[in-house]
């Protein structure tokens, strides 16, 4: 940005008329009244013009006669404009007191290859800074992006180390909505594992205008991360610190031992069994009473600790990093520790510039093993955690509890899932100035990533008449390796005062990518304590391995055009070719265009009434197609399956040929977006507000297409078939107060999305996922709305059951009893069967919203952030096994079965077995609950000490504080968490299927450390 | 000024020239369609491939049990698997049917695997005379699946002989057609086939083979006198024989015996599927209960008819204990154990009809697995064997008034089960003497609905469901043919669905 001012001033000093005339003289103040120098004042439409001093002051000379247009603009102020009539020979006034432009409207932004002021961005594009980051105190960087962006879903858990998911703009096709993050240039498809102290912003480019540079990549938006830098100055060293700890939020109410037999004895006794044949577990004085959240939730200890160096010339400059991050879960074994080292550096002489950023980190992860969340209620207090009669020393059922749920704090201890990954990301840049507006840049990256994946379980019994025969380990090395290679130009110039500023890039970009694996598996270790592959049996043994490379070229281009400074325009594209398709399909063009109106730098703008009240105004509106290449490798060429043997006289001869038909026609899933914003800032623009509607519409999505059986084809090809829309309205306000010592932003933001799926492609069938099908995507609905039979209410006597009459007059469910759900046929066909499901609400929330506020009074300062999430509904599963009554697994305290003495209207009777599978476990929407929540994610208080305090001992500053996230949720939510919006399949959003790990609170106190 | 923009051009031209990725990457873990085909050893895998084909459900390995033998008079199916029974009784819920599913998409895999080694083969650089071989063993295997295609479909099969695109939607053939190109396959089969193979390359489709079944195609359309030359052909071949053992023929040591011109080399219990070579699945389904599941079963009017004729001896037709199991008078082991002993109950509630299919069944082996017949019985399935070729002849000739001539060729297949010789029949009594030597001989080798259907038995629907109440549901003009699968219905407009269906 320096080198643009140094672009647009030289042509201002050397265009001013040295010729006989009149003068415009004034002064250019500020809001407090200071005077601004190095402004810019011209007379509009010509050339002439000058640049103020240092105290303000400005003259144009050799002015004719006349009345003028005179605009006076500076970097980071509201241009403003006056008419001024100079008569001959006598000088002219024109004074001029530019307001401030907000801090996010002068920001520089990072739009792909080009950085633009906010104010002259055209697009939708979104960021968080770095303070904001590093004041929240999390783990992980999506975290930092959580509730603070409109239009951006982060979907997380508490699972310590587990990547979140960032959703932007909602589930655009049927494959993963990851979207591509580019750190410091490198492009990657997957989280980065980076520490939060590093990052300086965060970009996120939700439409085709600013994504399209990165093309093929970008249909599920982009997210630009940039990590930072040391600055001109004294070095600075800055250790930052926090303690704490972690707690699921929340315990579910559960019964205890008495009051579970005494359910489950109703349940035995209604499915008919005599006394004789009831198992004595439920019968007898109950002796053990487990509380297994007691045994399987803990408190988990959380410390991190980061140093940082960083200083620079003015041709130079270094940041040097370390940091380690130590995290226990609040479920038992679960851990997360991360180590990470950073170097960043660059230097500039002449017309070269070099640069660097090199991070180093390793992950080390013990994530969730088996389903605990589910066996944890599932699990009957009447078994304890600990038995030393059986082998292992885990409880689990017997004849006299015969329970098949699995040993919760079993499964977590007698198995291991662990992933530890090295990596290295790396970038280089060196640069040429060419001309003064013109720079050569090239771009170089590398990441690499090693990591391995162990997988080891015990001998020991967890369940039931389910002894485990072996002890099993598997073993999982992989390593990617991705390069990135780019040439790119940068112009940036103004002409006539600025009248034209034109900012361009053009460059080529391309990616290697290539991903190994091997996996090793062992069943049978003679000695438990050697858990390593050549320690297992080879019977049984397996292994495999494979390698994918991939490649890309692109060239890109972008062109921002501002004339006028209000009228702005913007346009990309890239040409794609990718090794992911077939020659003939290998290329693809993507592009995009914006256009923004500056309404508020017009000169009618100051003479409506009302409007006029504002200090900026924008308006703006951007289209184009991006593109998606996640089609999986060598999707194009049908594979030779091999192994497709054959005996000849006795001997078995290989064979191979192609089994399945591929589709040699496979190309690109785009996406053609359209956003239309407005930008407002008001009250001398302390209150800004970002608005946006955007309708995206992916087309070309990948699905698998029925073709006739008769081609042969042992599996259906991929085709590009599919089209999904959605649509959403974006809201974000910011607003700062500044009263003496007091200082508050406060910010709110609120999104809605609308999805809907257009065509599938594949004769209109709908696609079923998630558990039991649960969540059927069908032309029409949103992807993966629930489609669930409906419960109408519970049968309260036989004459109910009799009256509940089909069409034909027969009963519906002629072998219900009293206390059995009576299902609503929907289909009024007289029976209950699959067709009388229906559209029940998708995981996917309606409205998102973020609230925050951040204040500073003196040395105090403290922040709290509500965020919420509203429309969605959640698939629980975990109600599922605490409700179905049919199982022996435990229920919550104070559920109370139809019973002929209670006639409950929600909760059916308890039957065991197979009678009361049949009527309670139904796929219904007895088992969706709403998913809405509103949650204070946060709250800090901060002090920083005075100076007179800490300088006794350094120059800096000290500053601690108490950090509570997640600290109440309101919720209706039944189970630990609302926050479901799961992982995994992309089309089975919602579902809360004991392997969402509760989003912990978190307490910690921190010191940062500036010296 | 001007010599840094060179240098930064040259800088920029350099980077462009090196930056562009190689974007030609092929699959390094798989062969794949593109780079396969270019070798020998891939046109020999290719093949092999496709005679891998046969051993699915839907081919040779299961249902082919049920399509031509169970619905037919000899056999009837009492399945608690109700759309199994139903099958048999020429109904369906849906034509989604798991028989007739994976009959047709079995059978259509297959082809398109012998329609790539067809496709593909002659463009490989190799020994000219292994390629006209391969082709030659791929032309004989889509002629015998187009047999089956036509003989259970009808002639509105999709006739497709070249590898498929995604986007093709096959329109219905007619019978001429899908005839014709059966005829011209095992033709060109017969001349670029070998008369036989010697070591690993036994079992593969010998000239033999494509003769004796392009005799049995012309058969079927009552094309005699076009049937008797490669009948003929093959029996002036003295390549073939009987096996003084009739039973031999279909337990594991009657392996590529003398008798056999094709058969189904299947796997064994060892391997399970796990070189992708499976066992022959219908012995578990159609055996006895107890061992096997007893799912298709022997008509009563069936097991009479081994009763019509004692042997020289004044024995009982010795293909009858070769082919079912019943509660013989002096005993009959089922599975090691005696049948009376086995079945107890069943006999002291006088269920008059406790049979049970026998042949393809591994109740020779000492200890079959646990006591039970393996889903993989290891037995080969002869899908042309010399007996057939003889008594095919007869018919021909028969059916040409050559009667007198054709006694010694059907008396051949007689002597060898000690039954005496025919002669001095009318045309018409020998045609009755071939179809019942048929019966006798042939029962499970899937040559019952051929026969109902080239003899048009199927018009006297009477007889038939005195045979075999299972017929009472049978509808003419409809249930001679299978439907197609809805499938292939749903999501082909070019095909029509077969009359009445």
């Amino acid at each position: 940005m320096a080198l643009a001012i140094a672009a647009i001033l030289p042509s201002v000093a050397t265009t001013a008329h040295a010729q006989g005339g009149s003068r415009i003289t004034g002064t250019v103040l500020g809001e407090a009244g200071q005077p601004l120098a190095g402004a810019q004042v011209t007379i509009t439409n010509t050339t002439t013009g000058a640049v103020t001093n240092g105290q303000g002051k400005y003259t144009i000379i050799s002015v004719s006669a006349g009345t003028y247009d005179v605009r006076a603009q500076r970097i980071g102020y509201s241009p403003a404009s006056q008419r001024v009539t100079v008569s001959s020979g006598a000088d002219a006034v024109a004074d001029f007191q530019l307001s401030v432009l907000p801090a996010n409207l002068t920001a520089v932004v990072t739009v792909g290859y080009t950085t633009e002021q906010r104010r002259d961005i055209s697009g939708a594009v979104s960021s968080v800074s770095g303070n904001e980051i590093r004041d929240q105190k999390v783990a992980t960087v999506e975290e930092a992006v959580r509730g603070r962006i409109p239009g951006v879903q982060v979907a997380a858990s508490g699972e310590p180390g587990r990547a979140a998911q960032i959703i932007v703009r909602g589930q655009n096709g049927f494959g993963s909505p990851a979207p591509l993050y580019v750190v410091d240039g490198m492009y990657m498809s997957e989280n980065p594992n980076l520490n939060p102290d590093d990052i300086e912003s965060i970009e996120v480019l939700k439409d085709a205008s600013a994504a399209a540079q990165y093309g093929a990549q970008a249909s599920n938006g982009v997210v630009v991360i940039k990590t930072r830098r040391g600055h001109a100055g004294n070095n600075e060293v800055q250790l930052r610190t926090y303690y704490g700890y972690q707690e699921v939020p929340k315990r579910l109410n559960m019964m205890n031992a008495s009051q579970w037999q005494a359910l489950n004895l109703m349940a035995y006794q209604n499915a008919g069994f005599l006394p004789q044949d009831i198992p004595a577990g439920i019968k007898g004085s109950a002796t053990i009473n487990t509380d297994w959240q007691d045994a399987v939730f803990q408190k988990g200890g959380i410390q991190d600790y980061n140093l940082q160096m960083s200083g620079g010339s003015p041709t130079a400059s270094y940041l040097v990093s370390g940091g380690v991050l130590d995290q226990n879960g609040t479920i038992i074994t679960t851990t997360f520790r991360r180590y990470s080292f950073r170097v960043n550096s660059d230097a500039r002489s002449g017309r070269f510039a070099i640069g660097e950023n090199l991070a180093l980190s390793q992950g080390n992860q013990q994530g969730l093993n088996g389903y605990p969340l589910i066996d944890v209620v599932r699990m009957v207090p009447t078994v304890p955690v600990h038995d030393p009669a059986n082998a292992g020393g885990y409880g689990y059922g017997s004849t006299a509890n015969p329970t098949y749920g699995t040993n919760p704090v079993g499964e977590l201890q007698a198995q291991t899932n662990r992933y530890r990954s090295n990596q290295a990301i790396g970038t280089a840049f060196g640069e040429l100035e060419i001309f003064r507006n013109l720079r050569y840049r090239l771009n170089l990256g590398l990441n690499y990533n090693d990591s391995t994946t162990t997988n080891w379980r015990s001998i020991d019994q967890l369940r039931y008449l389910t002894p485990n025969p072996f002890a099993t380990l598997a073993d999982a090395r992989a390593n990617g390796t991705s390069l990135l290679y780019e040439n790119l130009l940068n112009f940036e110039d103004a002409y006539r005062d600025g009248t034209h500023r034109v900012t361009a890039v053009v460059g080529t970009t391309s990616q290697r990518v290539d991903y190994n694996r091997l996996f090793a598996f062992r069943q049978g270790f003679s000695d438990e304590t050697l858990r390593q592959i050549d320690a297992g049996s080879t019977s049984g043994a397996s292994n495999s391995g494979y390698t994918i490379p991939f490649r890309s070229n692109a060239v890109l281009g972008r062109v921002n055009y501002a004339l006028m400074d209000r009228y702005l325009f913007s346009l990309s594209g890239r040409r794609d070719c990718s090794s992911r398709f077939s020659p003939g399909n290998r290329c693809g063009s993507f592009g995009a265009g914006s256009i923004g109106w500056i309404a508020s730098d017009e000169h009618f703008f100051k003479s409506i009434p009302l409007v006029n009240r504002a200090t900026f105004v924008k308006l703006r509106a951007s289209t184009g197609v991006l593109g998606d290449q996640n089609i999986g490798d060598f999707a194009y060429v049908a594979p030779i399956g091999s192994n497709v043997n054959y005996i000849f006289n006795g001997t078995t001869t290989s064979g191979a040929i192609q089994q399945a038909l591929a589709n040699p026609n496979l190309r690109w899933q785009s996406n053609r977006s359209t956003d239309v914003g407005m930008d407002l800032g008001v009250l001398g623009s302390a209150l800004t507000i970002t608005s946006d509607y955007y309708n995206n519409t992916s087309d070309h999505l990948l699905v698998s297409a029925p073709i006739p059986p008769s081609l042969g084809s042992s599996s259906n090809p991929v085709i590009n078939a599919g089209k999904v829309r959605n649509a959403g309205f974006e809201l974000g306000a910011n607003d700062h107060l500044g009263l003496g010592k007091l200082q508050l932003n406060t910010s709110f933001n609120i999104t809605t999305t609308r999805n809907k799926v257009l065509s599938l492609g594949n004769g209109g069938q709908p696609i079923f996922a998630g558990i039991s099908g649960v969540a059927r995507s069908a032309v029409g609905s949103p992807i993966g709305e629930f489609y669930v039979k409906h419960v109408a209410g519970i049968f309260q006597s036989a004459a109910d059951v009799a009256n509940y009459k089909g069409p034909n007059g027969q009963p519906i469910q002629p072998g219900a009893q009293p206390g059995d759900i009576k299902y609503a046929d929907l289909s009024n066909d007289g029976v209950i069967n699959d067709k009388d499901r229906y559209n029940a609400g998708s995981g996917l929330p309606k409205l998102t919203s973020g609230l925050f506020f951040d204040a500073r009074y003196g040395a105090f300062d403290a922040g709290v952030n509500f965020r919420g999430s509203y429309g969605s509904k959640v698939f629980n599963v975990v109600k599922w096994w605490t409700e179905r009554m049919d199982d022996l697994n435990n229920s919550r305290a104070g559920l109370q079965p139809w019973t002929p003495t209670n006639p409950s209207t929600t909760t059916p009777r308890a039957v065991y077995g197979a009678a009361g599978a049949a009527n309670g476990d139904v796929v219904s929407d007895r088992w969706i609950e709403s998913g809405n929540y509103t949650r204070l994610q946060n709250l800090i208080v901060g002090y920083t000490l005075p100076a007179r305090l800490s300088q006794r001992f350094y120059t800096g500053s000290t500053r601690l504080y108490l950090n509570i996230q997640n600290l109440y949720t309101w919720t209706k939510y039944s189970n630990w968490d609302p926050e479901i919006l799961g992982f995994g399949d992309p089309l089975a959003r919602g579902i809360d299927d004991g392997f969402i790990y509760p989003n912990p609170r978190t307490f910690t106190v921190g010191l940062d450390l500036r010296l | 000024m001007r010599s840094r923009a060179l240098l930064a051009a040259l800088v920029l031209g350099a980077g462009v020239a090196a930056c562009k990725s190689d974007l030609d990457v092929t699959n390094p873990n798989q062969l794949n369609s593109q780079t396969f085909w270019s070798t020998a050893d891939d046109a020999l895998q290719g093949v092999n491939a496709t005679y891998n084909g046969l051993l699915q459900l839907g081919t040779f390995l299961r249902w082919q049990g049920f399509t031509y033998d169970i619905r037919s008079d000899i056999g009837y199916s009492p399945s608690p698997w109700t759309d199994l029974a139903n099958f048999n009784k020429f109904t369906f819920a849906t034509y989604d049917f798991d028989v007739n599913h994976d009959t047709w998409n079995d059978t259509y895999r297959t082809i398109f695997r012998a329609n790539q080694v067809i496709a593909n083969v002659p463009n490989i650089n190799m020994d000219p005379t292994l390629r006209a071989r391969y082709v030659g063993e791929a032309k004989f295997l889509r002629g015998l699946l187009y047999f089956h295609l036509i003989t259970l479909y009808g002639g509105q099969v999709p006739l497709i002989t070249t590898p498929p695109l995604p986007g093709d939607r096959p329109a219905s053939s007619d019978s001429a057609k899908v005839w014709a190109q059966i005829q011209t396959d095992l033709t060109d089969a017969a001349a670029a086939l070998p008369a036989s193979y010697s070591g690993s390359d036994i079992g593969r489709a010998t000239s033999g083979a494509a003769k004796g079944l392009l005799g049995k195609v012309l058969l079927q359309q009552h094309k005699w006198a076009e049937a008797a030359t490669p009948l003929l052909a093959v029996i002036q071949s003295n390549k073939y024989g009987l096996d003084p053992n009739y039973a031999n023929n279909f337990t594991a040591s009657g392996k590529n015996n003398v008798e056999s011109l094709f058969e189904v080399q299947v796997g064994n219990p060892t391997l399970a599927g796990s070189q992708g070579v499976y066992g022959l699945n219908m012995s578990k389904m159609i055996g006895p209960c107890g061992p096997s599941f007893c799912d298709g079963r022997p008509t009563p009017w069936y097991f009479s008819q081994f009763f019509l004729e004692q042997t020289t001896t004044g024995q009982v037709d010795p293909r009858l204990d070769a082919t079912i199991f019943w509660n013989k008078p002096g005993g009959m082991d089922v599975y090691a154990i005696p049948f009376a002993t086995r079945y107890a109950s069943n006999l002291a509630n006088h269920t008059p009809d406790t049979l049970f299919f026998k042949k393809y069944g591994e109740y020779y082996l000492a200890t079959p697995t646990n006591g039970d017949q393996s889903w993989d019985a290891s037995i080969n399935y002869k899908v042309l064997r010399y007996a057939d070729v003889l008594l095919m002849y007869a018919e021909a000739l028969n059916e040409q008034n050559q009667t007198a001539n054709a006694f010694q060729y059907i008396n051949q297949v007689r002597a060898r089960v000690s039954l005496a010789p025919l002669a001095g029949l009318s045309q018409a009594q020998l045609r009755d003497a071939i179809l019942h030597e048929r019966l006798l001989e042939f029962g499970m080798e899937g040559q019952r609905w051929l026969d109902l259907g080239r003899q048009n038995l199927f018009a006297d629907l009477p007889t038939l469901r005195a045979h075999d109440p299972e017929f009472n549901f049978f509808v003419a003009n409809k249930s001679q043919l299978l439907p197609i699968p809805t499938a292939e219905i749903n999501l082909n407009p070019n095909i029509h669905q077969n009359p009445g269906w």
